[in-house]
């Protein structure tokens, strides 16, 4: 209330201060915080009371200085000789309100075979960028939306926190297998060449059976079952959708090679830091730094600016270090190229897994010839090698 | 109820830092270690160190400090 109103400290010299202040509460002004010194006595009345002193000083022959004034009508015209100070307060408090309204760190979890830049170049197709107002998303719909685009994406999670966007997905990697394409009747027919190991026919009538070999396009279990007369002439044709799990055995071959001589980068102790600071897409980088290395490697450590946690502001600091290397010409020797040539074959295969393909066996042969380490791997893999064809009937 | 129907002095104390009283006339003498008050009947002595007024109005009189002794003279 004091506050509100504005109260002034008050040093007043007099002989007789006691009276002035009986005077003073006669009149109904209330006084604060009387202390006395040796010659002179501080107090603090409300400004709109001090108005009203002045008999009262007359009377009682005491003078005053005005030491301090507080309250917010000081503080009002206080401000108004400084309007210009008010105006970039509250420039900067809009700036700061717009700035964190909108989205400045987009964070992906959960990912298995989605990459990033898949999953923002989805999030820039629904007009999902770095600033965008965050009350502009309709997080039930961005679900939805991530769940129809990424068909394996099984649950979806959108969450804002301060100005970061979180998402999080679970996919299904069981469902890697190639899709059935789904008509209202058709065949089942082979994809690729082999032998077929298992079958189970849930609908349709099997032209194949367990052991007989499949060229690609052959039908495999035909959709148009035969409803036959009793003297076994052909009454007609009732048409399904064929379904089935058809497992096929079938060979492949892959042949890795590797050059024996490669490029060897001798990294020396040379190295060099340099420093930026990001605007959005603007960086300024230090003046100073001059990295003139002929052959270098660099890698970026960027750490993202937050005013408090949470709320991300779209200002980066970045530390650029740079190593020199020098380029040698080397040779692999069998062991290295061995284990480098196992590792490409390890993901090839673990590609295959992912794929629903099942590796019954594997015979890897690794040897030097022409300059070059080669791989050989004979492989024998099952799969569900199947598709689905509409049925033609004759005469549409 | 007392106090106001025979104006008697309404003295409430708070530790020996704190003093507030009510029902008083006026302020006779108030220096740094000392406060006379002038009562409806008597007058009231506070004595004590570094005495300071925190409000002083028509109906209460609030007096801080370190309060040594009170005395009705």
């Amino acid at each position: 209330m004091k506050s509100i109103k504005g109260m002034l400290t008050i040093k007043a010299t007099g002989e007789e201060m006691e009276r002035f202040f009986n005077l003073c509460i006669n009149k109904n002004i209330v006084i604060h915080e009387i202390k006395v010194s040796d010659n002179s006595t501080c107090f603090t009345i409300s400004a709109k009371d001090y108005l009203t002193l002045k008999p009262v000083l007359q009377k009682t022959h005491t003078r005053t200085v005005l030491l301090r004034k507080s309250g917010l009508p000081f503080f009002y015209l206080k401000l108004k000789k400084r309007w210009m100070f008010i105006i970039a307060i509250l420039f900067c408090t809009f700036i700061l309100i717009n700035v964190l309204s909108r989205i400045w760190r987009v964070e992906l979890s959960g990912n298995e075979s989605i990459s990033f830049e898949q999953f923002y170049g989805f999030l820039n197709t629904n007009n999902i960028k770095y600033g965008t107002y965050s009350k502009n998303i309709d997080y039930k719909q961005l679900e939805a939306s991530i769940r129809e685009y990424f068909p394996q994406v099984t649950w979806a999670s959108v969450t804002l926190e301060g100005t970061g966007l979180y998402i999080v997905i679970k996919e299904d990697t069981s469902s890697y297998k190639t899709e059935k394409q789904t008509f209202e009747n058709s065949h089942l027919i082979a994809t690729r060449e082999g032998e077929i190991v298992n079958m189970v026919v849930r609908q349709g009538v099997a032209t194949v059976n367990i052991g007989d070999t499949i060229a690609p396009g052959d039908i495999l279990v035909q959709g148009n079952i035969p409803v036959y007369n009793d003297d076994l002439t052909l009454k007609s044709e009732i048409l399904v959708n064929a379904d089935a799990d058809i497992w096929v055995r079938y060979t492949d071959n892959i042949h890795l090679t590797l050059k024996e001589k490669y490029i060897k980068k001798e990294y020396t102790q040379e190295s060099k830091k340099d420093y930026y600071i990001q605007f959005g897409n603007f960086r300024i980088w230090n003046p100073f730094h001059n990295t003139l290395y002929k052959t270098s490697h660099s890698t970026t450590a960027i750490k993202q600016f937050k005013l408090i946690d949470k709320y991300y502001l779209p200002l980066y600091f970045g530390v650029k270090t740079t190593k020199e290397y020098i380029e040698e010409d080397a040779k692999y020797t069998l062991e290295e190229a061995k284990s480098i040539l196992n590792e490409e074959l390890e993901e090839i295969l673990t590609t295959l897994s992912q794929k629903g393909v099942q590796i019954i066996e594997k015979n890897v042969n690794i040897f030097y010839e022409g300059k070059m380490y080669h791989l050989t791997c004979e492989l024998i893999l099952e799969e569900q090698a199947v598709s689905s064809i509409p049925i033609v009937i004759n005469g549409e | 109820m007392k106090d106001i129907l025979y104006s008697l002095p309404n003295v409430k104390m708070i530790g020996n830092e704190e003093l507030c009283v009510e029902n008083f006339k006026s302020i006779i003498e108030y220096k740094e270690n000392s406060l006379l008050i002038r009562m409806k009947r008597n007058n009231m002595l506070i004595v004590g160190q570094k005495l300071c007024i925190r409000k002083y109005s028509k109906d209460e009189l609030i007096i801080c400090g370190l309060i040594k002794e009170i005395k009705y003279i």
